[in-house]
């Protein structure tokens, strides 16, 4: 469904910020403990994970990376949050609030109006 | 060799050839994933089973790349993932067309002549590179269609077919480059050494400078390549000598044989022959080395327009990415380093 999409990919950067303000990880790391902590429904593939990590680190500058080759057989690409990551990761958080808080409102008023 | 590294190698050799130049990050990016993911799937093993399902689950190649890359449009009737190999494959093949086409227009009539007949060779060239660009976009359209679903591992036909624009819009490597360097400036010193300068043809020794000052900026340019890596400052400058090279090529072309004296040794003493002399002897010959100086003459022209192709190609893409003139590290991924990687278990480097 085209709509559910469309939520998902606002909600992902939400979720992936909040999931990075944590602590540094890497892609793999990332998809995993979106898995653990979102349901059925956010529980996003890489194929939607790491485009996401990519383009908020370039263009929007709201992560930082980092290669770490500690174990030379594995490197591993770092994503952090930076301070322009951490502003709109709250002001995010508080759209979202709001947004959710409101559409409850909505949908509770309206599913048990007059009928 | 591993079993589980050869399989991850294949895999990302076919995810390679749909991702953009400069990717190498993220096939590193994609293979520590698929080790990872393997090694969750085989509960603390690495085992080929394993790298199989964890291949299987992040899926196609042509998908996988277009993901990562994250262009994520469509372009006309060309299904998204296949635009970046297509648009390369188009390239190197109107990039050895359009090269044939300038050498044939400024080196061909010179051959016709040597020849003593011949017409319209950039008539027919431009005829075979028009058909060939058809053929190569119905190629892939139809193998397209028509591909069969084998291992994830396992290159497809299409595969194979795009994988001809891989190669060249890669940057070069610090090996590769660092070679270059070596061997332009051998080039330039022998050019004009004392023992070779009195060989050269009154005609051709005009241009001895010209072609040494060429070749040592090419080997200080490649030096930088191998310093800095490829850049737009660095493939501008590259565009500028082979137009320089091609300019040159038209006035070498009626110069005729470059050399007119040959050393000769005997007796553990070297003199100088006269190859006028020889030719004399066999007219045939003077022909035949007019003919073997123009074809050197027309492969030059073809490789300077190929690079100029190649090298205008990737300053567009780089600019189109947001990459301003300057930057440094971006170094292809040699043969041989890449081959020693996959024997010990490591990333692409």
């Amino acid at each position: 469904m085209r709509w559910s999409k469309e939520i998902k990919r606002g909600a992902a950067e939400l979720a992936i910020l909040a999931v990075l303000s944590q602590g540094p990880s890497y892609g793999y790391e990332v998809v995993k403990r979106l898995r653990q902590h979102a349901g059925e429904f956010l529980a996003l593939e890489q194929g939607t994970v790491y485009p996401l990590l990519r383009r908020l680190e370039g263009k929007r500058g709201l992560l930082n990376s980092e290669w770490n080759y500690d174990d030379p057989t594995r490197p591993k690409k770092y994503y952090s949050i930076t301070e322009a990551g951490r502003h709109a990761l709250h002001s995010m958080s508080r759209l979202w609030a709001t947004l959710a808080a409101e559409m409850s409102n909505i949908l509770e008023v309206c599913t048990d109006g007059p009928d | 060799m591993d079993r589980t590294e050869d399989l991850i190698w294949d895999y990302l050799e076919r995810v390679r050839i749909y991702l953009p130049i400069g990717s190498d990050d993220l096939l590193r990016e994609i293979r520590t994933h698929l080790l990872e993911a393997a090694e969750d799937i085989g509960r603390g093993q690495v085992t080929p089973g394993a790298v199989m399902l964890a291949i299987e689950q992040l899926g196609d190649p042509k998908t996988v790349a277009n993901e990562y890359a994250g262009t994520g449009r469509t372009k006309g009737p060309v299904p998204v993932e296949l635009v970046t190999p297509l648009v390369r494959s188009v390239l190197v093949v109107a990039g050895i067309g359009v090269g044939l086409i300038t050498a044939s227009l400024l080196v061909g009539p010179a051959i016709a002549a040597a020849l003593g007949e011949a017409q319209g060779i950039a008539v027919s060239v431009l005829t075979s590179v028009a058909l060939g660009l058809c053929m190569l976009v119905a190629l892939v359209i139809g193998v397209h269609v028509l591909e069969s679903k084998g291992l994830p591992t396992e290159k497809t036909v299409l595969d194979m077919v795009l994988d001809v624009g891989t190669g060249p819009f890669q940057p070069p490597s610090r090996l590769s480059a660092s070679v270059a360097t070596v061997m332009l400036g051998i080039g330039a010193i022998l050019v004009v050494h004392p023992s070779v300068m009195p060989l050269y043809s009154a005609e051709f020794r005009v241009f001895v400078p010209a072609i040494a000052v060429l070749l040592l900026l090419a080997a200080v340019l490649s030096l930088a390549l191998t310093a800095f890596g490829e850049n737009n400052l660095l493939l501008v400058v590259n565009v500028v000598l082979s137009a320089v090279w091609i300019w040159l090529v038209s006035q070498l072309v009626y110069t005729g044989w470059p050399t007119t004296y040959a050393w000769a040794c005997e007796d553990g003493g070297c003199h100088l022959v006269s190859i006028s002399e020889v030719l004399a002897e066999n007219p045939p010959l003077g022909t035949v080395l007019d003919v073997i100086w123009l074809a050197a003459l027309f492969l030059v022209v073809v490789l300077s327009v190929w690079e100029t192709n190649v090298a205008i190609s990737k300053v567009v893409y780089y600019l189109h990415i947001g990459r301003g003139l300057w930057w440094t590290g971006t170094w292809g991924c040699s043969w041989l380093l890449a081959w020693i990687a996959r024997r010990r278990g490591l990333p692409p480097p």
